[in-house]
């Protein structure tokens, strides 16, 4: 497609090669971990769901719910309340305040969390404290939570974190950029995938088919990925710092205008219930509320609905807190709107593709399945154009280990988060997910250094895997969760539709793993290191 | 409203996808040097080159024009993403036959 001379060629080669070796395995992880995090809220409504279907977290009954609640907090955490709904379409409120540190560092939100069942208005959970505190109380959303935060930060604290998953996805930019450039035929060539046994040709079409097909929503994923990373790790704190002697708050100001002046005077709420009717009347359902300053003349309550149908942008509304009169669009960024407010409303949608329910998440998981693909069978085809070398064979068997491992690590927490639900382990959630998770890399590991024939290796993995993903189903049955008759009388698709994937993804990799290693080696990809191949790529 | 006009989409996209995948010079000179050597049957389909690839890599690309002149960018979005999905699919199933 590109004409570049060879030698330039040869080192975006080099580029996008050696950037693979040094960061392909994390990459990998951000991407994978990114894949299944788009179906967060389902792997939550799966593991914890309520006894009926819940169509609206916030439904008629809100206004209730919050008034009891807010009554029954102490009037400090009133200064600011976040609603939204979490696993099994369970209402979540949380009244709290800011509270400065210290030692002078970012602070930290303190009140006071409400967990409630929508359909019956009855309070849950109640915890109180610091939200770290109340964090690693609580158990509901928590593990969509856990795959989340592996593929926003891997864990790493802040801002480390996100500048980790920044430059990672800004090294998938690069690999785009320098793929597409060296691959001289992209659209000629975009249905010539040879197979021929395991040789170098058929290792490099199964990378370059994938990476072909994904190139343009690879590219989108990494520019938006790479966007949240590093605006509020890196691009926020540095403009300010240039701009505004580092002054992050006048930044904010400067960009979403002064906040309305101070006036403590009591004030009656309008009923939040005509609120949240006024933005289902526009076609959305609502997502997410947020009301400063609860029973002041000083409150402000916007309201962010998921898009409607057809809708890509989304959007969110502000209300006159003491008429619940609907004051207009709320912008993005700054007073008014704008094509600037418009492309960072755009990135959402674009980067998380959970703007039109299970079938844009859907396409988006299928476009992030083939994106950790393509990583995976890049650094394969690297190691194989250096087989001759036996030092390469780590890093093949730590990619093996990584494109098997990180999923059963992730299976491995989810085993341990429906124990904790049902009792059977005790203590807080979280850490248990990360005991499980980091057992079940290190299972993975042993198996992918301990097995010997190279090519063996991938049919021990997958078939290990494909037994933590069938018996997934049949300990979340066994632990007293929803047969899938129940589940589907009572309108639980998040239920039955994600045991029935685990099944049929557990018995494909079973079956593939049982064939006999002849047939692997004739007709399928697998890697395994040998005599040199003699084949010409 | 937005499920079915997405849906309609892929259908006719992945019909003229399928016609350019199987009429695919490249892949037809390749699957014929495997026939050769025994390790593939010889395909029935005829290589489609210069101006008649063209016009169905059109026509694949087609609803797109309609999306776009409806403005909805959330249906364009998911059938682009799909039609790339079933691209790779489509590669990847006719290369094991």
């Amino acid at each position: 497609m590109l004409n570049v001379q060879q030698k330039t060629k040869q080192t975006l080669l080099a580029i996008h090669g050696w950037s693979a070796v040094f960061l392909g395995l994390l990459l990998y992880w951000v991407i994978f971990t990114g894949t299944v995090a788009v179906f967060g809220d389902e792997l939550d409504h799966w593991a914890s769901p309520l006894p009926q279907a819940v169509p609206d977290s916030m439904p008629a009954g809100t206004n209730a719910m919050l008034r009891q609640a807010a009554a029954d907090v102490d009037p400090k955490y009133l200064d600011e309340l976040f609603v939204f709904g979490t696993a099994g379409g369970r209402m979540r409120a949380f009244f709290h305040t800011h509270v400065e540190s210290e030692d002078g560092g970012h602070g930290y939100e303190e009140g006071v969390l409400f967990v409630f069942d929508p359909t019956t208005g009855d309070v849950l959970q109640k915890l109180e404290g610091t939200q770290e505190e109340i964090e690693a109380q609580t158990t509901f959303g928590k593990l969509g939570h856990f795959f989340i935060e592996w593929h926003v930060q891997l864990h790493v604290p802040q801002p480390w974190g996100l500048i980790l998953t920044g430059i990672l996805g800004l090294s998938l930019l690069v690999a785009c950029i320098t793929g597409f450039v060296i691959h001289k035929h992209l659209i000629k060539d975009a249905f010539l995938r040879r197979r021929r046994g395991r040789d170098l040709l058929t290792a490099k079409d199964t990378h370059v088919m994938a990476s072909t097909w994904n190139l343009p929503f690879a590219f989108i994923l990494a520019f938006t990925g790479s966007f949240y990373s590093l605006a509020g790790a890196f691009a926020i704190p540095a403009i300010a710092m240039v701009a505004l002697g580092g002054d992050q708050e006048l930044l904010v100001e400067t960009i979403q205008g002064l906040p309305a002046e101070e006036d403590p005077r009591p004030a009656t709420m309008a009923d939040f219930d005509a609120m949240l009717q006024n933005v289902r009347d526009t076609g959305a359902t609502p997502r997410f509320m947020s009301i400063n300053h609860w029973g002041r003349q000083d409150a402000v309550v916007s309201i962010f609905p998921w898009q409607a149908d057809g809708e890509l942008l989304p959007k969110g509304y502000d209300f006159n807190p003491h008429t619940g009169e609907n004051l207009g669009v709320k912008p993005t960024i700054g007073q008014a709107p704008s094509i600037g407010g418009d492309l960072v409303a755009l990135m959402g949608p674009l980067h998380f593709g959970n703007f039109a329910g299970w079938l844009s998440k859907v396409v988006w998981f299928a476009l992030g399945f083939a994106g950790a693909y393509a990583s995976i069978t890049g650094l394969i085809l690297w190691v194989r154009r250096r087989e001759a070398n036996p030092r390469w064979n780590h890093l093949l068997r730590a990619t093996l280990w990584s494109a098997w491992g990180l999923p059963a690590a992730m299976v491995a927490a989810s085993y341990a988060y429906l124990l904790q639900q049902a009792g059977l382990l005790s203590g807080a959630v979280e850490p248990l997910m990360f005991q499980a998770f980091g057992l079940g890399l290190l299972l993975f590991a042993l198996l992918a250094w301990l097995v010997k024939d190279l090519l063996l290796v991938p049919r021990v993995l997958a078939a290990s895997l494909a037994i933590g993903l069938l018996a997934l189903p049949v300990m979340r049955m066994g632990l007293g969760g929803y047969g899938w008759g129940a589940a589907f009388s009572n309108g639980l698709p998040a239920v039955w539709v994600l045991d029935i994937a685990f099944f049929i993804s557990g018995a494909f990799l079973l079956k593939r793993s049982a064939k006999p290693v002849e047939q692997i080696a004739v007709d399928s990809d697998e890697p395994a290191l040998g005599k040199p191949q003699t084949v010409e790529v | 409203m937005t499920t079915w006009m997405v849906l309609g989409a892929l259908v006719w996209s992945a019909v003229f996808l399928t016609l350019v995948a199987r009429h695919d010079p490249k892949r037809l000179r390749w699957r014929q040097k495997q026939a050769r050597t025994g390790l593939a049957q010889k395909s029935s389909a005829s290589a489609w080159e210069g101006p008649r690839r063209s016009f169905v890599i059109a026509l694949t690309f087609m609803p797109a024009l309609l999306m776009v002149a409806l403005g909805a960018w959330a249906a364009m979005l998911m059938w682009l993403g799909l039609v790339f999905s079933y691209g790779w699919l489509l590669t990847e199933v006719m290369a094991q036959k």
